[in-house]
């Protein structure tokens, strides 16, 4: 007997996987499990729709880039897709250190959507359907298919729920509410009850968008111009981008004015009045609650954003909001640069239904019911590049599940992706999760320069990454490895040629032998400086031959972050003990005494696989975590 | 609230940015009119939903019209000599047919409307327009969904499928004017209240199939397929509209283009209002609400070339009416245009332009 209805049901489509959703999540699911070799149907509302971009026009940026950069590592799609489409391509934080260095792309929406098209319908094993999904089937707490609500079935092994903003979504603008998963789209009614009557608790969330501006009526003479990189430098490794014309974007900001028509009409705003149920995102406000939580602030940078290259919208980034149309009007032109643009799209609230992520296991699989997975938005994310980053492993974990292999879990010393599902799972949200590099305690091991190293061979290893590709990659690590070792046994000496070249980049001459890498730790003193005075003979030993640009930055890094690195791997293998020391998926923490009441509790919600999970839940303290490894070590 | 403190008044505003919407926005900002197009979605301006035919074959009455309306200054005719919306193969048995590529020739109207000089485009839904009074002198309010408000002398509705819409999903019923599309049920109303009779249509769109399954067109003997988007690589069953649940369809295709046939997109019916006919004059303006002009399917057109001139006709009589602007000569070397609007507005015949008529036409 299924809790989704008892009478016979005629499935007339089985595949392995179903993917519920063709957002970024959904793309990413879809792709990795056909390409793993499962048969799978990406079941969408609306085809047209398919990897649409319903906010920034971007894909990237802090954090972000790193996780985009992650996907693409693995054989994920985005990154290369973003390459595709490209109207700006701009490497960030090029002056701070390289872990907080991201790479962040503006877009040509309708070319992403357009190519992303093209490439889910090139993989063989992937078909497209376009359909609602009203429930699922389960049957002794395993899924086996989706109910569509035309009231056929598709029978599956495995369902991946994708379903971005659509669960019971309402529109908010201003005062005014109505159902819609997006503007114009109305939204998905009756799966969340199928979720709910399955035993899955459920949140609201809520998201914004600012409005887009006739590009036609923009004062660019009030604005600075935003380029991008002389020398774009892609997502994957493997995309051609030279040549590629870049189109710039424009900044201003807002002033006290803006300010003032904010607080004058602040009343009027759903968040202040309250009528938006649900949180939303601490870290991409809307203008309403940057002028309230920042009222010191004189300013706020607006970055105006082309939504293409054959359209006039502009997409106003710093301009989120959910006021009154006509309040929005007034807000925009008080912002210099925009006194006299006009409104193409309002910006707009959605809420939305999204799973409580602690019912999730870290494969991204609800413990409440085998054989499903949820990515993306419902787990209570936001951001295109996280959501893609949880449909990847979730149609990767799909197929291992249907095989009866491991899923793949990322450590948080492994991958920012890693970092973002233990943070989903283990600690929970309490408003849209945006990734950021300061969630990464590991940052300077997860850097952009190195996430192919670190990822390909697991991508490969899955069946996402070819061959040639993995080959490359090992080249070039191959390349950094030999360049490193020819750093740290090459010597200088304290000759007039290498002195010169240390005092003309302002650092003081050496009286001693040194090995080039000690003096690549000096500030100021690049590896190509190096390398050119080794090509020059100034050396015992010579590298031999051309360095790659890339090759030479890696080794760079490698070399002046030594220490902080050394320190980094020290502080891992110190933890690795907690993260390897597994709990029994079925302990009773009831038994155990000596814990506080509320780490009891959410222990038993998480139902951590290792301490080191088990000490990162918040609630949860050293001295719980001593009496739980001291009972596990008694036991063991 | 008004919109824009900073804003011109305009002479004309268009609900609906489907390609008569646009070609009507187009023909009035040729005419100096300072123009609003309304759309519900800024994503889907000028998107022609229904198949990528324009023109069946050189006899079709689709050409002569298709010639006249490039005479009239449509922009469509030049939209489809681009590369990308023309489509390139087309199969053995439709050659001397017009295909087009939908996604882009949606996208190629929306660049045309967003650069036109004095044409701005703004994704709002209307739900009302009422008469109103401005310096003396009656104008059309057009009352949007999220409390926006615009005033102009003519207003022209273009709503094609969306006025009063819903469409079937397995036997209910629900609001739409497509399939995953909110539609303008309010303003039906509306219209309902100032006594323009409007009758409920039906339109029923066809099925696609995954070109994969299909192994090989060219040998199907009872159906025909068309390449339908250059994107999803799916093909549109041209001549079958199958009837019932997704399903029901599915194995009707399968019985003509084999087991292994996937649809992507099961037909359904979208019903909708549209103007009943004699209720315009020859410039397709309302004759009981003055001011208030129809094109596009609402008008009663049939396909896209239909949509397009009465645009095109709606467009410049309303920008003519609103500015004071000399008349165009629309019809005297333009026999075909001349006939169409003689046919919505009551008089003659209407030119037979399908070969399958949806029902409604």
């Amino acid at each position: 007997m299924t809790k989704s209805g008892s009478q016979f049901k005629r499935v007339e489509s089985h595949f392995d996987v179903v993917v519920v959703g063709g957002g970024h999540a959904g793309c990413e699911a879809a792709l990795a499990a056909a390409r793993m070799g499962c048969s799978t149907l990406l079941l969408t509302l609306n085809l047209e729709k398919i990897a649409l971009m319903p906010c920034n026009p971007a894909v990237g940026g802090v954090g972000k880039g790193q996780l985009t950069r992650e996907i693409d590592a693995l054989g994920g799609e985005q990154g290369r897709n973003t390459d595709s489409a490209f109207l700006q391509m701009k490497m960030l934080n090029t002056g701070k250190g390289p872990a907080v260095r991201a790479l962040r792309a503006q877009t040509d929406k309708k070319v992403y959507e357009d190519n992303m098209k093209r490439v889910l319908v090139s993989e063989p094993k992937l078909k497209v359907l376009e359909g609602v999904a009203a429930g699922l089937s389960v049957s002794r707490e395993t899924v086996n298919g989706v109910r569509l609500t035309d009231g056929s079935w598709i029978g599956s092994k495995a369902v991946v729920l994708a379903c971005g903003t659509f669960l019971r979504g309402n529109v908010v603008v201003g005062d005014l509410r109505f159902p819609a998963g997006r503007m114009g789209e109305p939204p998905a009614t009756q799966l969340s009850e199928s979720l709910a009557e399955n035993g899955l608790e459920l949140a609201r969330f809520q998201s914004a968008t600012p409005p887009r501006v006739d590009a036609r009526s923009i004062d660019p003479e009030r604005m600075q111009v935003d380029p991008g990189d002389s020398q774009p430098e892609p997502f994957s490794p493997f995309s051609r981008v030279d040549g590629r014309e870049q189109i710039p974007c424009y900044l201003t900001y807002t002033t006290e004015r803006t300010h003032d028509v904010v607080r004058k009409y602040l009343h009027l705003s759903p968040i202040k009045s309250g009528s938006v149920s649900g949180k939303g995102p601490r870290y991409c406000p809307s203008i309403d609650r940057k002028v309230i939580n920042f009222p010191d602030r004189s300013r706020h940078p607006v970055f105006v954003e082309p939504e293409g290259l054959h359209t006039r919208e502009l997409y106003l980034q710093g301009l989120t909001t959910s006021m009154p149309v006509w309040v929005q009007e007034k807000v925009i032109q008080a912002v210099p640069g925009l006194q006299t643009a006009r409104l193409m799209r309002p910006g707009y609230a959605v809420e939305y239904d999204y799973i409580v992520p602690s019912q999730l296991r870290l494969s991204l699989e609800t413990r409440a019911i085998r054989g499903l997975f949820l990515a993306g938005q419902i787990n209570g994310t936001s951001g295109y590049e996280e959501a893609a980053a949880q449909g990847l492993i979730a149609g990767i974990n799909a197929v291992r599940r249907l095989r009866e292999e491991e899923p793949l879990v990322l450590g948080r010393d492994q991958a920012y992706i890693g970092v973002l599902i233990d943070d989903l799972v283990t600690k929970g949200v309490d408003e849209p999760y945006r990734m950021f590099t300061s969630r990464a305690e590991y940052r300077l091991l997860l850097r952009h320069d190195n996430a192919h190293e670190r990822l390909a061979p697991i991508g490969h290893g899955l069946g996402l990454v070819s061959d040639s590709s993995m080959e490359a990659i090992q080249r070039e690590k191959s390349a950094v490895d030999s360049l490193l070792e020819s750093l740290r046994t090459t010597v200088f000496q304290p000759s007039e040629e290498a002195n010169k070249m240390l005092s003309s980049s302002g650092s003081s001459p050496i009286s001693e032998p040194q090995y080039a890498a000690q003096l690549l730790k000096r500030p100021g003193i690049s590896v190509l400086d190096l390398l050119s005075l080794m090509a020059n003979g100034g050396a015992h030993k010579s590298s031999g031959g051309a360095t790659d640009g890339v090759v030479a930055r890696r080794a760079e890094i490698e070399v002046k972050y030594e220490g902080y690195i050394a320190r980094q791997l020290a502080d891992i293998s110190r933890k690795a003990a907690l993260e390897h020391t597994t709990i029994p998926q079925d302990f009773d923490y009831d038994r155990l005494q000596g814990i506080t009441i509320e780490a009891r509790e959410k222990l038993s919600r998480v139902r951590p696989v290792s301490l080191g999970q088990a000490s990162r839940i918040a609630g949860v303290s050293p001295a719980d975590i001593s009496v739980l490894s001291v009972y596990l070590h008694s036991r063991s | 609230m008004s919109s824009t403190p900073h804003s011109i008044p305009y002479d004309v505003i268009v609900i609906g940015g489907g390609p008569a919407g646009v070609e009507a926005a187009l023909a009035a900002g040729r005419q100096g009119a300072h123009t609003l197009c309304l759309a519900i979605n800024l994503d889907n301006v000028g998107f022609p939903p229904a198949t990528p035919i324009l023109i069946e074959n050189a006899d079709d009455a689709r050409a002569g019209l298709f010639e006249d309306l490039e005479i009239i200054g449509g922009v469509l005719p030049a939209l489809v000599r681009r590369q990308e919306v023309a489509t390139e193969s087309v199969p053995p048995g439709f050659r001397g047919r017009l295909l087009v590529d939908r996604r882009h020739l949606g996208l190629a109207y929306k660049e045309a409307a967003e650069s036109a000089e004095g044409v701005m485009l703004r994704q709002a839904l209307a739900t009302a327009v009422e008469s109103v009074a401005v310096a003396g002198k009656t104008a059309w309010q057009v009352n949007c969904s999220l409390g926006e408000r615009f005033e102009a002398p003519c207003v022209i509705v273009a709503t094609g499928t969306f006025l009063g819409g819903s469409v079937n999903d397995a036997g209910d019923r629900i609001p739409g004017g497509r399939r995953g599309e909110i539609p303008a049920n309010s303003l039906a109303l509306c219209l309902q209240n100032l006594d323009l009779q409007l009758v409920e249509v039906k339109a029923t769109s066809n099925p696609r199939v995954d070109s994969r399954s299909i192994p090989s067109v060219s040998e199907l003997e009872e159906i025909s397929l068309l390449p339908d988007g250059s994107q999803l690589h799916e093909l549109l069953v041209y001549d079958l509209k199958p009837a019932g649940s997704r399903l029901e369809q599915l194995s009707e295709i399968r019985k003509a283009a084999g087991a292994g046939a996937w649809m992507t997109r099961a037909s359904y019916t979208v019903r909708h209002l549209v103007l009943e006919g004699g209720q315009v004059n020859d410039d397709l303006e309302s004759l009981l609400r003055p001011g208030l002009f129809f094109a596009g399917r609402a008008a009663g057109s049939c396909n896209y070339t239909e949509a397009a001139v009465l645009g095109v006709v709606a467009g410049n009589r309303a920008a003519e009416r609103a500015t004071g602007a000399t008349p165009l000569n629309l019809t005297s070397n333009t026999k075909n245009v001349e006939k169409l609007c003689d046919a919505i507005a009551g008089r003659g015949q209407r030119p037979v332009t399908v070969r399958r008529p949806d029902t409604g036409c």
